[in-house]
């Protein structure tokens, strides 16, 4: 048991702020009186020193960081910068997707008015397939070499011809004398690819019978995929396709392949909802 | 710029002029925290909160000493966290680790120890490991005020502000802590530099 413990709780309490120079004059006066007289009282005091002095060997520690603050621990928003770019991005976006769905609403109602004469893509396909052939032909080339250079062109085109190939071929349509009229062909039977383009190409090695076949094929209505029933016998095989073929090209109208101006907005909104996406996100990580 | 230009601005929401009293005071409330606590890293979050606290709470604040005030939110963040600890006892990693009495013991508050010799700074470091034990099983009010009054140096008023407890109660909680630890550094009294052995302190 040490000397502060014997203490009463009072003296403790003067002593530890005599200590700390926190007692009033008059106390600090009477205190001194009685540290002189009493030694436990000044043994008691010399052990509070002792440990006030070995509290105060405690090194003062440096903070391992700092504390500062960020905006985002504050809860302080920064103002977002370039909010035009996400809006237009936003825009160009809903303006992209009008587009589509107008192009889409535009397909649908055309299948739906034009779809009896829906082959008229393949009817341009096959007109400017001929087209080419005749315009790529040689002033005096042989009919087999024609031929069969022109063979891969109408194997691309023939999709109705095909079609109506076996149609054509059928005995019962050949007993009938239907005439079978591939778009853009005239009417007449169905004949090879070679011997069509045979034809076509050297029009003066056609028979002599050829110049009432012309006029009978002349005669043919405007050409359609639909099978058209007539009274014209069918011409002989491999004779009658190449002098035919020129009447209802004349009629029909050159298709040039262009890009709808819907397809070009569409494209224009895609682009510019990208672009400004990016650089919308490009702001943001810039912060 | 002085310090209530620098309150009266952080008042108003400048986060910068509230950084420039962190950078200020951040050692004494980390100090304060740690030696509470116990520990370097239960320490710096209750620094970090303590200070997030007051950036909050900076209209409340209505004059006097402003680091008794940022001194008192820590105290009671570290009371909170103790409490905590209290309700779910958890052995920290660091204790259990700690070969020595803290990496930030190591750090500028030492760089006398550089000077002396290997075995005197270990007996420092020795010597402040006993004092924190001493403190640390100390009840929790007698802590805070012993550490204000004879690590950090305060008076009696500004220790009453941070504690929020009357005069009078301060000066009690202090004596009976100054009991407690003389009692508790008898243990290590072989630690304790000559002058400082509480058998060679005589009555002045």
């Amino acid at each position: 048991m040490t000397g502060l413990h014997r203490l009463p709780r009072r003296d403790l309490e003067k002593l530890s702020a005599y200590l700390d120079g926190e007692l009033t004059p008059a106390e600090t006066v009477r205190l001194d009186a009685r540290l002189r007289k009493e030694a436990a009282l000044a043994e008691a005091l010399g052990e509070m020193r002792a440990t006030k002095r070995a509290l105060g060997l405690l090194p003062m520690l440096r903070p391992p960081r700092n504390f500062t603050l960020t905006p985002k621990m504050a809860g302080i928003r920064e103002p977002r910068r370039y909010p035009a770019l996400r809006w237009a991005s936003a825009l160009a976006t809903l303006a992209f997707m009008a587009a589509c769905g107008l192009d889409a609403f535009g397909v649908l109602s055309r299948g739906v008015s034009f779809g009896a004469s829906a082959p008229a893509p393949m009817a341009a396909e096959m007109q400017s397939a001929v087209l080419e052939a005749t315009a790529t032909e040689p002033a005096n080339p042989p009919p087999t070499a024609a031929a069969e250079e022109s063979a891969p062109i109408l194997a691309q085109a023939p999709p109705a011809a095909d079609a109506i190939a076996p149609l054509m071929a059928s005995p019962e349509i050949r007993s009938l004398g239907v005439a079978v009229t591939p778009l853009g062909l005239g009417g007449g039977p169905p004949a090879t690819e070679g011997d069509l383009e045979a034809q076509a190409a050297f029009p003066t090695e056609t028979p002599p019978s050829e110049a009432e076949i012309l006029a009978s094929a002349a005669a043919t209505p405007a050409p359609t995929l639909v099978p058209t029933l007539g009274p014209a016998p069918l011409p002989a095989e491999g004779t009658a396709r190449a002098p035919a073929t020129e009447a209802p090209l004349s009629r029909l109208p050159l298709a040039t392949p262009r890009v709808p101006t819907i397809r070009w907005a569409e494209i224009g909104f895609a682009g510019a909802a990208i672009v400004l996406a990016a650089l919308s996100l490009r702001g943001r990580r810039k912060r | 710029m002085d310090e209530p230009s620098l309150i009266r601005e952080a008042q108003q929401g400048d986060l910068d002029a509230f950084n420039r009293l962190v950078l200020a005071h951040q050692s004494q409330v980390y100090n304060l925290a740690y030696r509470i606590i116990g520990e370097a890293d239960a320490a710096s979050d209750a620094t970090q909160e303590a200070f997030l606290s007051a950036y909050r709470n900076l209209r409340g604040f209505r004059g006097g000493s402003f680091v008794g005030w940022l001194l008192r939110i820590v105290t009671n963040t570290c009371y909170d966290e103790l409490r905590r600890r209290k309700r779910r006892p958890a052995i920290s990693l660091e204790v259990l680790t700690e070969t020595d009495s803290g990496p930030d013991e190591e750090g500028p508050a030492s760089l006398a120890s550089l000077q002396e010799r290997p075995e005197a700074a270990a007996e420092r470091l020795e010597l402040s490991r006993a004092i924190q034990n001493c403190l640390d099983h100390l009840p929790l009010e007698f802590r805070t005020v012993a550490i204000l009054a004879d690590v950090q140096g305060y008076d009696y008023s500004e220790i009453a502000a941070v504690v929020g407890a009357p005069l009078g109660t301060v000066k009690s909680r202090l004596a009976r802590a100054r009991l407690r630890l003389r009692d508790c550094l008898q243990r290590f009294r072989e630690l304790l530099p000559a002058a400082f052995r509480l058998e060679d302190e005589a009555p002045s």
